[in-house]
């Protein structure tokens, strides 16, 4: 099986969105591109914030993992959210592909285990080798003030697992509210993960939460790399 | 995590493909990916494992990989994998053979300290076996070994298990090679001789071990005021650099090792102590012995 580029957004966020479209609406919108939408919720305490409900239909509208966290968990839920994202992004091909094979309802999981076994070696090295996008998009609002640091692990955390990996992988960092608009990129695509850590500001926006338009403006760096692409070749 | 199965005590657990049903006896194992039961079959007793339909494909094929190693497998035998189905919903299962006896932090408790060192030399046992079918354990936390009786190590849990060259599957940060800002998180040897390493520590210190993460300045002065792992200070401590390419490279200098501090221990300690430490000494050194045989040959 032959394999494109897998496109993933990654969005952390603490909270509410509190101006601009709605998110999942943004999220299927991606979704629709080829680009799968995952949510990292970060929360103080135990998980009976109000933006919970956001975080889980933004995910789900964008096909991606979400999960909830506290600070503390953070690098290995960034970690495992982008690894499972990617094969979750292949399983889904190829249960498109059984439903147009066998009927509208099969999947992985209607096949015997030993099959499974068989295309779970294969997802394992299309995940390993296939071209990935990926773009971190940080909400750094007031209240994320404390949770800063953590981030910054995180993201180095993640460089590691993904510098590792044997495909080719680009990286590109976005945070929000921008000074000028809804979103600012602060690194365009590199093929260096590194610089996601290296180059993660300390200073906070501050001000408004507007997700939805956040990522309406960091898609638009996935249309124009592909827009590139395209010329390039 | 969604779509887990919670089985209790006494309930049958019918496989949807092969009609097997399991007896659950109790649970024996909770973590992230999945939780295993203790359960009795037509066959007898076996370890039951629930996880989502991706983890237990990946974990049979870990499982049947570690079978192509000759006598004794390091892992479970893999027995077969299943689907429950209830109330419309699909739980994934596997099965794989119950391995008896104390997990690493378990059965180091109330033992003197020096046994940390013949976990090590275990552990690195398993390392060789492992490594020469091209996987590491990636995750070695201690977990996820149990000490079998015949004074060997074997594996529990393979969810980290991977390919050469391969980014690391799963891993527990305090064992992580990169957490520790000491090298990439690629799958090879040295990634796990790293993990090796600092398993030794924190069996013996691992509340210290847990405050000084991501500082290896720090891991290492914890070796050196350690009375045991100063013993094999200089194994450790080519561990955390990367030096070994090899876990019998690791398991031969290690054995040296051992054997070498034997007159210093022997004069600087009370006699009691060195009784005991003693027999551990004349063991390595005989071990070392034979290994240097083997080699010349």
């Amino acid at each position: 099986m032959k394999m494109g580029t897998m496109k993933q957004l990654l969005l952390l966020t603490d909270g509410c969105s509190n101006t601009g479209e709605d998110p999942a609406m943004m999220a299927a919108f991606a979704r629709r591109r080829g680009i799968t939408v995952n949510v990292i919720g970060i929360v103080d305490g135990n998980g009976t914030d109000p933006g919970l409900a956001e975080i889980e239909a933004i995910a789900k509208a964008g096909g991606g993992e979400s999960r909830i966290v506290q600070a503390a968990a953070l690098s290995e839920t960034v970690v495992n959210v982008t690894r499972q994202a990617m094969t979750g992004t292949i399983y889904s091909i190829i249960n498109e592909e059984l439903r147009g094979i066998l009927n509208k309802e099969a999947n992985v999981e209607s096949l015997p285990p030993a099959t499974r076994s068989e295309i779970a070696e294969k997802v394992e090295d299309i995940s390993e080798e296939a071209a990935l996008e990926l773009l971190v998009l940080t909400d750094m609002s007031a209240s994320m003030k404390l949770k800063l640091p953590a981030v910054k692990e995180a993201l180095y955390d993640l460089s590691m697992s993904m510098q590792s990996r044997i495909g080719p992988s680009s990286f590109s960092l976005w945070t929000f509210p921008g000074k000028y608009s809804a979103a600012e990129e602060r690194i365009g695509w590199t093929n260096d993960a590194g610089k996601l850590a290296e180059s993660f500001p300390q200073l906070l926006s501050g001000g408004i939460t507007p997700t939805g338009p956040a990522i309406r403006q960091a898609l638009s760096s996935f249309m124009e790399m592909s827009e590139y692409d395209e010329k390039s070749i | 995590m969604k779509n887990r199965y919670e089985a209790s005590p006494g309930e049958q657990i019918k496989g949807k493909w092969t009609g097997h049903v399991w007896r659950v006896e109790r649970e024996i194992g909770r973590g992230a990916n999945g939780i295993v039961y203790l359960v009795r079959g037509s066959a007898g007793r076996a370890a039951l494992k629930f996880a989502d339909s991706a983890s237990v494909a990946s974990e049979t094929n870990a499982l049947t990989a570690l079978e192509r190693v000759r006598g004794a497998s390091p892992g479970p035998f893999f027995i077969e994998a299943d689907d429950l189905e209830k109330e419309g919903a699909v739980y994934p299962f596997f099965l794989m053979e119950f391995i008896d006896g104390p997990m690493l932090h378990t059965f180091i408790k109330g033992k003197k300290e020096e046994w940390a060192i013949i976990l090590l030399i275990w552990l690195l046992t398993f390392l060789e076996s492992l490594h020469r079918l091209g996987h590491v354990m990636g995750d070695l936390k201690p977990e996820n070994f149990i000490v079998v009786s015949r004074k060997a190590i074997r594996a529990v849990d393979v969810g980290g298990m991977t390919k050469f060259g391969r980014s690391i599957k799963e891993y527990t940060a305090l064992y992580d090679r990169a957490a520790w800002q000491a090298g990439t998180r690629r799958a090879e040897p040295a990634y796990d001789l790293f993990g090796a390493a600092v398993l030794t520590v924190s069996l013996l210190h691992k509340q210290t071990v847990q405050r000084v993460l991501g500082n290896i300045d720090d891991l290492k002065s914890i070796v050196q005021s350690s009375p045991a792992l100063q013993l094999i200070e200089p194994v450790l401590f080519n561990a955390f650099a990367g030096k070994y390419e090899s876990a019998s490279a690791m398991k031969r200098d290690l054995l040296l090792c051992f054997a070498k501090t034997k007159t210093r221990t022997r004069t600087g300690r009370q006699k009691r102590k060195t009784f005991w430490a003693g027999k551990w000494f004349v063991l390595a050194g005989a071990l070392a012995a034979i290994l240097m045989l083997f080699l010349l040959n």
